[in-house]
């Protein structure tokens, strides 16, 4: 065991493996976060914290990560590469893991312009793939990234991003293999509508041998309005909602439509049980936690394995 | 010299066997089995004949069962548990019996009660026909059908307003025979079992076959063309702390397995197991020759997702392409395994014999393994630990052997 994270022991002994988000709160208000915590509890094997998600502030991610802990969910703790240099990350690193927090995902971050200090400076000292070399650098070798001896390395079990749909398509699966170079144990994709682009990549991850080496969680998002998913297609970068996910919401009335929502979520679901090369799902309702259970009950995802 | 009495604790396959030995050699038998019905678990299998005789040990439970019936010395007490026992000279034993509801003279074992009230559960049926009754009431379920249920036997055998009683007598030596219980595969929550119809145990696949005779999917009653079992639910688990091998599995499944397949030759039968364990006599040559009917798969599944038409998704790590494999069936047999009867805790404490750290009675000499620290108890079969019901025959024997000698009848 490289982490002896529940998270990895669920992927190592082959179970498909379904983790959550929760966005810590803008300010410090718990309850917000045990409130949260309790729609997640029992349902999913770990949950993602987010770190500062698109460039809002919010309650540290290392900090949050810690109440869900308390809260008895395992957090996988989301770093960015955008809000710190590598002095800092290394110290929050350590921390987090001396802490008991097992899972880490490693990010380059929203850019500062959408979010809400747009005159704020990025930070960026390294970037995601070399976030990642480093935190296997300070695991595996107990080093520092300056190759200085750390006193107790960390243990965490190391995720990444993907996004197979960012343009150009056919780079995606290289930035992929770099992930996977540089150390990533788990893969969290970007939230997934283009299913024949998914399938696409993912065959192509199949071809190339790196699901062998990596486990692969794919996104799900559950639409909750027709308005949601033409947002997402118009608006938010590096989303590709297809015309066919806007046109199956239109087909139903205003009323029906989260429903219809959580419908091709679950469909979704069981495609992705049975495609080779996908090992887990990452659910990311947006601030829909209190649909979590509905939706891994629908989906066939209970009960959670106990590993 | 006078006769002596032994008390035997649990009427399965161990209990009655080692009643049945000591009762031939002279000595009284008091039988105590908790459930309406003797037998225990062994006497729910069926008969795994292939082409020949697979020694599964299944009929010998019957015969045995016959023996005990008609065998003057034994008295059989069904529906009791041991209420106290304390050693004085002896052991002092009081019996608390239940209320029964059907009275053994007068019941005919027509099955008439069972035929109208099969679908409230108020009725329970045995599974030997040996065995009279064949019939016993579960009081849970008897509310409102009481007095339907008093009218509707035809011999005037059930009497409702039977009340519990106690009793008491004296034993010179205890065999304790408590068995086992079968794992709860519900604890393995992500096999689906309870939830998904066609995910069964074992014990469930016996009824299936007694009901249908075919192997039936429970959801349709369909006869099940792709057939998975997988092998140690609930032993040499790490997670669970049962790191016993339950023994009994392998043999059950391999013979299941042979059995059917002859029957049918069409049936796609898939074993999942981390190893075999020896199943008996001329095993090497029946596992070589199975291996041409029956896929062998080892690795433990994970997941079960349900499918459509109530088929079965299995979720596996598949070690020879060391990624995650996936593979429908549409009936799933899970081989739970022998966890130690829950009921040894008390006994324990009443008698002062020890429990192992499974919680098995632990046997106090390594070369006798019915041996216990308290004068004049013995273990046998599986209330001891995991075993087959040959292996536990042999050591009911052992023990009826080591209490004729302890009360003197032999040398």
């Amino acid at each position: 065991m490289k982490s002896g994270s529940t998270l990895e022991k669920i992927l190592t002994a082959g179970h498909f493996a379904f983790t959550g988000e929760l966005g810590p709160p803008r300010g410090g208000n718990i309850e917000a976060i045990q409130k949260k915590a309790a729609c997640l509890k029992g349902m999913v094997d770990a949950v993602n914290i987010t770190d500062n998600q698109t460039a809002v502030v919010r309650m540290s991610s290392w900090a949050a990560s810690m109440f869900a802990l308390a809260e008895g969910l395992e957090p996988n703790y989301q770093m960015v590469c955008r809000d710190r240099n590598r002095l800092a990350m290394q110290g929050d690193i350590l921390g987090a893991s001396a802490h008991g927090i097992r899972n880490m995902l490693a990010l380059s971050g929203d850019h500062m312009q959408f979010g809400d200090h747009p005159q704020s400076k990025g930070v960026f000292d390294i970037d995601s793939i070399q976030l990642i070399q480093m935190v296997k650098k300070m695991r595996d070798e107990g080093q520092f990234l300056n190759g200085q001896e750390i006193d107790g390395p960390p243990k965490l079990f190391i995720g990444a991003a993907a996004n197979p749909f960012a343009e150009p398509f056919e780079w995606r699966i290289y930035r992929l293999a770099k992930k996977i170079q540089a150390g990533a144990d788990f893969i969290q994709t970007q939230c997934v509508f283009n299913m024949e682009r998914m399938r696409e990549w993912i065959h192509k991850a199949n071809d190339m041998g790196l699901t062998e080496k990596v486990y692969i969680l794919a996104g799900v998002t559950p639409m909750k309005s027709l308005g949601m998913a033409r947002y997402m297609k118009a608006k938010v970068p590096g989303m590709d909602v297809p015309d066919y996910v806007i046109d199956r919401l239109k087909g139903v009335e205003k009323t029906k439509q989260a429903e219809e929502g959580i419908k091709m979520a679950c469909e979704q679901i069981a495609e992705f049980k049975e495609m080779k090369g996908v090992a887990g799902v990452h659910l990311m309702p947006i601030e829909w936690e209190h649909k979590v259970p509905e939706i891994a009950e629908r989906a066939n995802m209970l009960p959670r394995p106990t590993v | 010299m006078e006769t002596k009495n032994v008390l035997v604790i649990g009427g399965g396959i161990a209990g009655m066997t080692a009643a049945w030995e000591l009762a031939e050699a002279g000595v009284n038998v008091h039988l105590v089995e908790k459930s309406g019905f003797l037998g225990g678990h062994a006497i729910q299998y069926t008969c795994k004949a292939a082409a020949e005789c697979l020694q599964c040990g299944a009929c010998s439970v019957e015969k045995t069962l016959k023996n005990v019936i008609e065998c003057d010395r034994i008295s059989v007490h069904l529906s009791t548990e041991v209420e106290t026992i304390q050693k004085k000279g002896g052991y002092a034993v009081t019996l608390k019996k239940s209320a029964a509801f059907i009275d053994p003279a007068k019941c005919t074992n027509c099955g008439v009660c069972y035929d109208k009230f099969k679908d409230t559960g108020v009725i329970a049926r045995g599974f030997s026909k040996n065995n009279v009754p064949l019939f016993a009431v579960c009081p849970e379920n008897l509310n409102g059908n009481a007095a339907a249920l008093q009218s509707i036997c035809p011999e005037g055998a059930i009497s409702v307003a039977d009340q519990p009683s106690t009793s008491a007598l004296t034993a010179d030596a205890v065999v304790l025979t408590t068995g086992f219980a079968p794992f709860d595969a519900r604890i393995k929550g992500t096999y689906g079992y309870s939830r998904f119809p066609n995910v069964v145990s074992g014990l469930d696949l016996e009824r299936i076959k007694r009901q249908y005779g075919y192997l039936a999917r429970p959801s349709d009653g369909q006869p099940a063309k792709k057939i998975a079992f997988i092998q140690c639910v609930g032993s040499r688990d790490e997670r669970l702390g049962n790191l016993w091998c339950s023994q009994v599995c392998c043999p059950y499944a391999l013979r299941t397995a042979a059995s059917v397949k002859h029957k049918n030759p069409d049936l796609d039968i898939t074993i999942f197991y981390m190893d075999i364990q020896n199943t008996g006599k001329s095993f090497p040559v029946f596992y070589e020759t199975l291996k041409n009917d029956i896929r062998f798969i080892r690795s433990i599944p994970v997941d079960i997702f349900p499918i459509e038409n109530d088929c079965l998704n299995i979720r596996l790590f598949d070690e020879v392409e060391g990624a995650p494999a996936m593979e429908s069936f549409d009936l799933v047999v899970l081989a739970t395994g022998i966890m130690p009867n829950p009921d040894n805790q008390k006994l324990s404490e009443q008698l002062a014999v020890p429990l192992n750290v499974d919680g098995f009675f632990k046997y106090s000499d390594d070369i006798n393994k019915t041996s216990t620290p308290a004068e004049g108890v013995f273990i046998a079969g599986t209330a001891q630990g995991p075993k087959t019901i040959a292996a536990s025959m042999a050591q009911a024997g052992q023990a009826a052997g080591g209490i004729l000698k302890y009360l003197g009848v032999t040398k």
